[in-house]
């Protein structure tokens, strides 16, 4: 069996949880140092939480990919 | 020969259910190992003994850090007090499993780092293990954060959506313990009790997480 999709796989999966952790830590970034103590009033700092949304959805993405790969491994064996 | 205890044999109980059927193979015999006149007929088609049976599809995505990741979510939502917007109500639900997910990352990673007897995990190695097992604390939760996201665009109005999100770990966890019991062959009300037992359980984890 060739070893170039697994390899695919495994850059593509690596790709996807280096994007999912910047974006957590831009949005952490954005919540904690920008303005950690926000009035309750005060709308939610967009960025930050687009930034939240988005790179956990990369995130699951990735987690449902590696839990595929895992299932794939087991139908192998 | 019987039985030691002197108990009658008990009947057999219903074969387990797995996620799919067992799946066996054929081969064929190749006509080099009949010979005339012996009796044994060429290609003959023989079943072998099916292998081991596939792992459930339950094994696969209700890891306990899948399960750990919607008691988590359940939690959060039991511990909002009223009053609070839904859209902080999602995001706290976000941050939480992400949260718990670095967290969890980090710490397989430094447990399973280094030498262990006669083995060595590098940091890749080690990184590619935790992110294996830590992806069920992000699975978990799908189905309570999309609830929540439909109540924070407008399809789904705030209080049913809040409710729904907050009944739906309840009704994973009732799921997995029928299903569970399903496979043991259970009958139905001891599948019942067992679902209520166990989205019980979850019911108390989740008021004890939202008590932090």
């Amino acid at each position: 069996m060739s070893h170039a999709p697994v390899a695919r796989l495994g850059r593509l999966l690596g790709t996807l949880y280096l994007v999912g952790a910047l974006g957590l830590l831009l949005s952490a970034f954005g919540y904690a140092v920008f303005d950690p103590a926000p009035s309750p009033d005060a709308p939610r700092h967009a960025l930050a939480s687009i930034a939240l949304v988005v790179s956990w959805a990369v995130l699951v993405a990735a987690a449902l990919l590696t839990i595929a790969r895992g299932r794939r491994a087991v139908d192998i064996d | 020969m019987p039985c030691p205890t002197g108990l009658p044999p008990r009947a057999p109980r219903r074969l387990p259910r797995l996620g799919r059927p067992a799946r066996g193979w054929t081969a064929t015999i190749p006509p080099v190992a009949a010979q005339e006149g012996n009796g044994v007929p060429q290609n003959v088609s023989v079943s072998t003994p099916p292998s081991a049976p596939a792992t459930p599809l339950r094994y696969v995505i209700a890891t306990p850090e899948a399960i750990y990741g919607t008691i988590l979510v359940s939690g959060v939502l039991a511990g909002t007090q009223p009053g609070v917007p839904l859209t902080d109500v999602f995001f706290s639900g976000i941050l939480a499993s992400t949260a718990i997910w670095t967290a969890h990352v980090v710490a397989v990673t430094i447990a399973t780092h280094g030498v262990r007897g006669n083995s060595f995990s590098g940091v890749r190695a080690s990184i590619s293990l935790a992110l294996t097992h830590s992806s069920g604390i992000l699975v978990g939760p799908i189905v309570p954060i999309a609830l929540l996201a439909l109540g924070v665009v407008g399809v789904l109005p705030e209080t049913a959506s809040f409710a729904s999100a907050s009944v739906s770990g309840l009704v994973i966890l009732a799921g997995l313990g029928w299903l569970a019991l399903a496979e043991r062959g259970a009958k139905w009300y001891v599948r019942l009790l067992g679902a209520l037992l166990t989205a019980l359980a979850g019911l108390v984890a989740a008021i004890l997480k939202g008590l932090i």
